[in-house]
């Protein structure tokens, strides 16, 4: 599946690395081209990289994250707490959905696993005890929380943390773990624990087969909920980005209708709704790599946003039309659930994190949807 | 999928050339200051030998070209491997610079770090092959090509068994010769011609330009005429002067056409007065005309779950 593996030579040493190179080799009929480097980012950052090219056959770099573990997450950001953060072990996603920012922030499609998955971990903890309150943490941001986790086990560790600040009394983190993806095993294998929420992300049928590209299908998603549901674990649905279409009412309409049809309704942790909507210059790379893409043709403005002085814009639908599919949506969605539980990305809450919490070695994401 | 694009092939010497020319039978086309040769999209460029050589003349082949191309040097290099065996540099570095260029294929050819020196190293460490023009060709084909189209296939001539020098520190001249370096380039054309397929191949993924529609492009012609100017014919009952269209409104036109195309929308054949008034206006027109345009998706089709389905545990 993965040919070619970069290693950061401080990374070489590391258990995680030994661990996911096995995973790989178990898998590959051929031999594994191990390349040693000095920062993930020699191979990742450099311009001239072509990310739909890079797409047929993604290569993993394996490196270490020095800083900023943990990020504050926007202000529009949130499913009813107060403190809200995000963290990604991940770069880049083995799906491929048109929407995504990640093809807009990225030169490179290539995946990144940072295997100091502790540092990650002490982090959470350390952020947490700031807060008498609880204080989300969001996986899935930049990557799919649990798609390649067969590889990385990253989120087995993860819960094994998340058990132990549980059950610590004075615990406040809570976890958010946002996926498409239908690796579940590691959630079943184990009790549910009740500081994490399993949110999915979720389509019509129809958009899922144009542009979810490689990811699980609507049905499958749907049974892995009902699954969690079942095992006791808490789950979200995630609506985001809602896809502005000649028939989206009749689409979102009969969506809604047979994901809440399947699930016990009053024990649904959260919904949340946002529409599709994208950095100008994410946007701008996005329309490069896929002219032939409706989704980047139909009618979008800009919206310009001022946080700190600092003005952005982004590219979405028109308000009327955004009003509209998030009205619609809203009413259809609390036919179900209580209005408490529904979360709306709207653009008047929409405000990016700070350029100046951002000075690491990555972009930060400025449109309203996690990447999972 | 984008027009046929280039193979260029860069090498450092005419005996590393000959049986690329020969192979693809290319033939000399005239030019200043390098050798090159071609036919059709496969072309060929000899830079002579280091890094100032390299980079001029794979800049000087790039600039001829107006279209997407792809680099591959090929060439000899030293190496504590086999001679004879040839190798795909999956890293290529001069001094402390390192470039990865990007693999988004199954690669056959072994990889190796090529280091790109400026004198002729027996250095013959493990796994690094040493050359003297890599770094300045890829270096500077992506600044013209993406990295996934700038690669260096390197043929092994020297190892410590087979010393580039003798013992009194003269070039081994039995082992470096016209003959035996055009001889083990000819051994690996199957490996070369195999992995330059691969590389093209992944052309056949780029996007192709949107092509307007005839029916697009004709009104678009009908509009402006060669001078840039709304023509007056297609502004009927108007006495008004022509009017000027700036080189942005002309980019907004043909990009308003590319969405009409994309998104399956016919322009109207007979366009309202109104929309004809001025550039401004027709501009207005054609972004209303798009308005509403959103694609319908397909209803619900048969997906349901049947009882022997696996448990959701697996999709990767
Ligand atoms: S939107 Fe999420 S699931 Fe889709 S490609 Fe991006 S990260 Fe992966």
């Amino acid at each position: 599946m993965i040919d070619t593996v970069y290693i950061e030579r401080d990374a070489i040493d590391d258990p995680v690395t030994r661990s996911i190179l096995a995973s790989i080799e178990r898998t590959n009929s051929t031999p594994t081209n191990v390349i040693e480097i000095d920062r993930y980012s020699e191979v990742f950052n450099p311009r001239s990289q072509n990310f739909r090219l890079q797409k047929q056959k993604p290569s993993l770099i394996l490196a270490r994250k020095h800083q900023q573990h943990v990020l504050p997450t926007p202000p529009a950001y949130h499913i009813g707490g107060d403190f809200n953060y995000y963290f990604s072990h991940m770069l880049n996603c083995i799906y491929d959905c048109r929407y995504c920012f990640l093809q807009g922030m990225y030169q490179s499609a290539n995946y990144v696993v940072f295997t100091n998955y502790s540092d990650f971990f002490d982090q959470i903890a350390s952020t947490a005890r700031q807060f008498d309150k609880p204080c989300w943490f969001f996986s899935g941001y930049d990557c799919d929380s649990l798609a390649l986790e067969p590889i990385t086990g990253f989120m087995q560790q993860c819960l094994d943390h998340f058990e132990i600040l549980n059950a610590q009394n004075d615990n406040k983190a809570r976890l958010e773990i946002r996926t498409k993806s239908t690796q579940i095993r590691s959630l079943l294998n184990r009790n549910p624990l009740d500081n994490v929420v399993v949110a999915y992300s979720l389509s019509p049928h129809s958009i899922v087969n144009k542009l979810e590209h490689k990811t699980p299908s609507l049905e499958k998603r749907i049974r892995a909920l009902a699954s969690l549901q079942e095992a006791g674990w808490s789950v979200g649905l995630r609506f985001d980005p809602v896809i502005a279409a000649g028939n989206d009412e009749s689409l979102y309409r009969e969506l809604f209708e047979s994901v809440f049809s399947r699930l016990d309704c009053e024990k649904i942790h959260s919904v949340s709704l946002g529409t599709f909507r994208l950095p100008k210059s994410f946007h701008k790379a996005v329309k490069q790599l896929y002219p032939e893409e409706p989704l980047f043709s139909v009618p979008l403005e800009q919206f310009k946003f001022t946080d700190n002085g600092n003005s952005s814009t982004m590219v979405g639908y028109p308000r009327q039309v955004e009003t509209r599919l998030m009205d619609f949506c809203s009413q259809e969605i609390k036919k179900y659930v209580d209005a408490k539980q529904l979360f709306v990305c709207s653009d008047d809450s929409l405000i990016p994190p700070s350029p100046n919490k951002n000075t690491s070695d990555q972009p930060i994401n400025h449109s309203n949807h996690h990447a999972g | 999928m984008q027009d046929a694009t280039t193979l260029l092939f860069v090498t450092a010497l005419q005996a590393e050339a000959q049986p690329l020319i020969q192979h693809y039978s290319l033939k000399h086309t005239s030019g200043r200051g390098f050798r090159l040769y071609g036919d059709g999209t496969i072309q060929l460029i000899i830079t002579g030998i280091g890094k100032l050589n390299a980079a001029a003349a794979t800049a000087h082949a790039l600039s001829r070209l107006n279209k997407e191309a792809i680099v591959m040097n090929v060439g000899i290099a030293g190496s504590d491997q086999p001679t004879g065996s040839m190798f795909h540099a999956h890293s290529i570095s001069d001094g402390n610079k390192v470039i990865y260029p990007s693999l988004p294929f199954v690669r056959k050819i072994p990889g190796i770090r090529v280091e790109t020196v400026d004198q002729p190293s027996t250095a013959y460490q493990r796994n690094i092959a040493y050359d003297m023009e890599a770094a300045a060709v890829v270096a500077t084909a992506r600044r013209y090509v993406s990295a996934e189209f700038a690669h260096c296939l390197k043929i092994i001539s020297d190892n410590p068994d087979n010393c580039l020098y003798d013992r009194d520190g003269s070039l081994n001249r039995s082992l470096i010769n016209p003959n035996s370096i055009n001889d083990l380039v000819e051994r690996n054309i199957p490996g070369i011609t195999e992995f330059s397929n691969t590389v093209q191949h992944l052309t056949t993924k780029l996007p192709s330009t949107i092509s307007l529609n005839d029916d697009h492009e004709d009104l678009l012609n009908t509009l402006l005429d060669n001078t840039n100017t709304l023509r007056m014919e297609s502004r009927p009952g108007t006495d008004r002067k022509p009017l000027h269209v700036t080189a942005s409104q002309t980019q907004q036109l043909t990009a308003l056409c590319a969405r009409h195309s994309v998104l399956n929308r016919e322009i109207p054949s007979k366009l309202p007065d109104e929309a004809l008034a001025n550039t401004r206006s027709l501009i207005v027109f054609l972004e209303n005309h798009l308005s509403d345009a959103y694609p319908e998706y397909p209803q619900h089709t048969d997906d349901k779950i049947t009882s022997k389905d696996a448990p959701p545990t697996s999709d990767v």
